[in-house]
């Protein structure tokens, strides 16, 4: 099935470049056209219907957000591409929305694309996530996070999160009703994520909520029992970490 | 007319005293004043006239609208115990107007009458002729004066005739001599000289007691019980206090009674002294309050003559919280309490101070080894080399090639930013970054490389330090490679030993150690960052680092992590 897509980047040989991947590498993809400035992307989104949007985050004086809290409820999905930006990346990861980084490696492309195609959720809470998250992260004040599984994306009180287990490129969240839920993530991804709402790496294969933690036991090496009963293993190389947990 | 010699006698302790020292002269007060003012042809009983009788060894006289303070009686007392004739005494005076009256007849004390028909008398004022020599029995009464015959005790005591000069005006420091002589003889029978002086009503004397209910009885019984003549502080200077939660009294110790004090805080409103005859303090006390002076200020209080601002007398108050109030000794106290609190407080604070340093210079060394991590370990010459292969795919035309060169370039850039910001990250992690970073090495460099990790090591799980390996890897590319070197070969072996875990990375390339340690700062930047973490780790877990070559194998780095894995 052919998927019409739109760049707005505001440098016009990042859109060729972007351009050029896609051609060559998404034979799937229809580029519709493509704009420099949040107010030249409106008046085409306006008009027409597009299936995948790629939008940059830092634009001059605009942002990729400005974009989108103008669009209302967006019908197409969104692939974010940018350089390097600590808020804007926190925003888009705790919304769990899709990103390719700068200079754009054509797997990752790909696989975007595909992963897209397959999509059967609608992005609006997502869209909503996100605009929240690039608001509320600078201070810390993020309610929720997008914790995508196999099937579809969950948005979780964070929390609801006790502690996050690594398992090579996955991780499990275990959540306060007992439930899990299993991420094509690796850990360390969430641990920047996280550690601004106090959830500590006290072990390689660990993430912990402070807020979540009952006790602190010495034998067994040292480990942390949390509300659910878990024993989390403190690692004799990050103890000094547990002066963060109250 | 008559004059009749009043010798009234206060009950007063102090007017007795005053009344004995000043047995010459002598200092009359009256129930009926002597003196009078005549008013429209009338004697006036409300107006006051200053006056003195001297009665001196020769004759009786008074100076009539005159006036001394009471220090500068006391200074004329002293004066008389040591000098009966005066002849060479001055006598001070407040009063810019009076004049000399000459009385004919004393019987108080047995003195002589002088004939006066057979005296002259000549006035200088500053040395300048007033008034011509002339017989002081020409002289005639002043009329508008009254000289009253008043009685003392049973004797009708008269007075005689009275001789009065003119008006004699002064101003201060002026000085006039009254020169009496005989006609005949030319022979000076008594040289009198009047100087007006400025005086300040200095003499004073004050107190200070507690105003709380609890307290007022004994104070005001001890208060009361006081001797009027010994004050608690008499002869009052120019510097009082006043403590907090206590009253100031303000007394005067001596005064005429034509003489008015008033006093003032701000030299605007003034206040007359409070006086009475029944009160412990008859000539008149102030209270001063902490409303006057609060305490830790000082103000001035100024006292005068009332409406003669020349002799405004000044006294510095100090209001004084209970602490300054206190003995030396509890001072002293404080002071050392106060001191010895400082120094724990001091030493609590410094070291504090010295931890929260150590804490401030262990994070700025982490900061700054982190950015070396950036900037410095991946030096300018790692960027600029990689953009230089990167030129080197594209002009060959290999797009692709160059394609995955920029990801790789760009991705193990990423992932150094990411990861070195941790302090550990996963050994796994450690091994791909190292294994990148050796790919994209390999893109200008023909080197092989092999990573071997103990089977029973779960990388995954394993802490370690990021980028810890890189320059011990680019020295090896960088110094121990060459165009003549067969095979180069870096090998990394990951080992459990014990509880230990032994990282090893062998070059067979020549020996760099001496060259490297003396050129380039990555090992430096090692060792930094392994003092770092010997800080923030237990003392069981210490990682040592240990660089030997080789002849045949090549230069070994060892990097030792006693008890790593339990």
């Amino acid at each position: 099935m052919q998927l019409s897509c739109f760049i707005v980047d505001d440098e016009p040989i990042a859109i060729e470049t972007l351009s050029l991947l896609i051609g060559r590498f998404c034979p799937s993809l229809k580029i519709i056209g493509n704009a420099v400035t949040v107010k030249q992307a409106l008046t085409t989104l306006q008009q027409q219907t597009v299936d995948i949007l790629f939008l940059d985050i830092r634009m001059q004086q605009e942002t990729g957000f400005d974009l989108l809290a103008q669009t209302g409820t967006p019908s197409f999905h969104i692939i974010f591409v940018t350089a390097h930006d600590d808020y804007g990346i926190q925003a888009i990861k705790f919304s769990a929305t899709d990103y390719l980084l700068k200079p754009v490696n054509a797997e990752e492309l790909i696989a975007a694309v595909h992963k897209i195609s397959q999509k059967k959720q609608s992005d609006k809470e997502q869209v909503e996530l996100l605009l929240q998250s690039y608001v509320l992260q600078k201070q810390h004040q993020q309610k929720r996070i997008a914790l995508p599984d196999q099937t579809e994306i969950k948005f979780v009180p964070i929390d609801d999160i006790i502690c996050c287990k690594a398992d090579n490129t996955y991780t499990t969240f275990y959540l306060v009703n007992d439930k899990t839920i299993l991420v094509s993530k690796p850990i360390s991804e969430y641990e920047s994520l996280l550690e601004p709402y106090g959830f500590v790496r006290v072990h390689q294969s660990w993430l912990t909520n402070s807020a979540q933690v009952i006790s602190y036991k010495k034998e067994d090496g040292g480990y942390l029992l949390m509300s659910n009963k878990i024993k989390i293993p403190v690692s004799r190389q990050r103890k000094h970490l547990l002066k963060r947990i109250q | 007319m008559k004059i009749l010699n009043i010798m009234k006698v206060k009950k007063m302790k102090k007017a007795i005293i005053y009344c004995l020292l000043m047995l010459l002269p002598a200092f009359s007060f009256g129930q009926l004043s002597p003196v009078q003012k005549m008013v429209n042809g009338k004697p006036c009983d409300t107006c006051e006239v200053k006056y003195y009788i001297f009665k001196s060894n020769n004759f009786p006289w008074a100076i009539v609208g005159g006036g001394f303070a009471s220090e500068l009686m006391s200074e004329a007392n002293k004066t008389s115990r040591l000098d009966k004739s005066y002849n060479h005494k001055i006598i001070p005076t407040l009063d810019s107007v009076f004049n000399v009256a000459f009385f004919s007849k004393n019987q108080i004390v047995s003195i002589k009458n002088p004939d006066y028909k057979n005296i002259e008398i000549r006035i200088d004022i500053n040395n300048k002729p007033f008034l011509d020599w002339k017989i002081v029995n020409d002289l005639k009464p002043d009329n508008r004066y009254k000289i009253n015959n008043t009685e003392v005790s049973s004797d009708n005591e008269t007075w005689g005739n009275i001789h009065q000069t003119p008006d004699i005006k002064l101003g201060y420091n002026d000085m006039a001599v009254i020169t009496l002589r005989y006609v005949k003889t030319k022979k000076i029978y008594q040289k009198i000289p009047i100087k007006r002086i400025l005086s300040k009503p200095t003499i004073l004397f004050y107190y200070q007691t507690a105003l709380s209910a609890k307290s007022i009885k004994d104070n005001l019984q001890g208060f009361l019980n006081n001797e009027v003549d010994t004050p608690a502080l008499k002869s009052v200077k120019n510097n009082l206090v006043l403590q907090k939660n206590k009253l100031g009294v303000l007394g005067i110790e001596y005064l005429q009674q034509w003489d008015k004090i008033e006093y003032s805080f701000d030299q605007k409103s003034w206040k007359g002294f409070k006086s009475s005859f029944r009160s412990p303090f008859p000539y008149g006390s102030i209270i001063i309050d902490e409303n006057d002076v609060p305490p830790g200020t000082t103000k001035t209080l100024y006292i005068r003559y009332a409406d003669e601002p020349e002799t405004t007398h000044k006294i510095e108050i100090k209001g004084i919280a209970p602490i300054a109030q206190t003995s030396w000794f509890k001072i002293g106290a404080s002071i050392m309490l106060a001191l010895f609190c400082f120094a724990i407080i001091y030493f609590i604070i410094k070291r504090n101070h010295k931890k929260q340093l150590l804490t401030l210079k262990n994070k700025n060394a982490d900061i700054e080894t982190r950015l070396s991590l950036l900037s410095g370990q991946l030096n300018p010459h790692f960027l600029f080399n990689s953009l230089h292969a990167i030129q080197g795919t594209i002009n060959s035309q290999n797009p692709k090639l160059a394609n995955t060169y920029i990801s790789n370039v760009a991705s193990f850039m990423r992932n150094v930013m990411d990861q070195s910001k941790k302090d550990f990250i996963s050994l796994q992690e450690e091994l791909k970054l190292e294994e990148d970073y050796l790919q994209l090495e390999q893109q200008r460099k023909t080197f092989s490389y092999t990573i071997l990790v103990d089977e029973n090591l779960q990388a995954t799980m394993i802490d370690f330090p990021p980028m810890l390996l890189q320059p011990v890897l680019e020295n090896s590319i960088r110094h121990a490679f060459n165009e003549t070197l067969p095979n180069p070969n870096i090998k990394i072996t990951v080992n459990k030993e014990d509880k230990d875990l032994v990282v090893k990375v062998t070059d067979n390339g020549l020996a760099w150690n001496a060259i490297a340690i003396k050129e380039n700062h990555g090992l430096s930047l090692i060792r930094k960052r392994l003092a770092l973490y010997a800080e923030k780790l237990p003392k069981d877990l210490p990682i040592t680092m240990d660089i030997a070559y080789q002849q045949e194998i090549g230069t070994v780095t060892s990097f030792i992590f006693k008890n790593w894995i339990s």
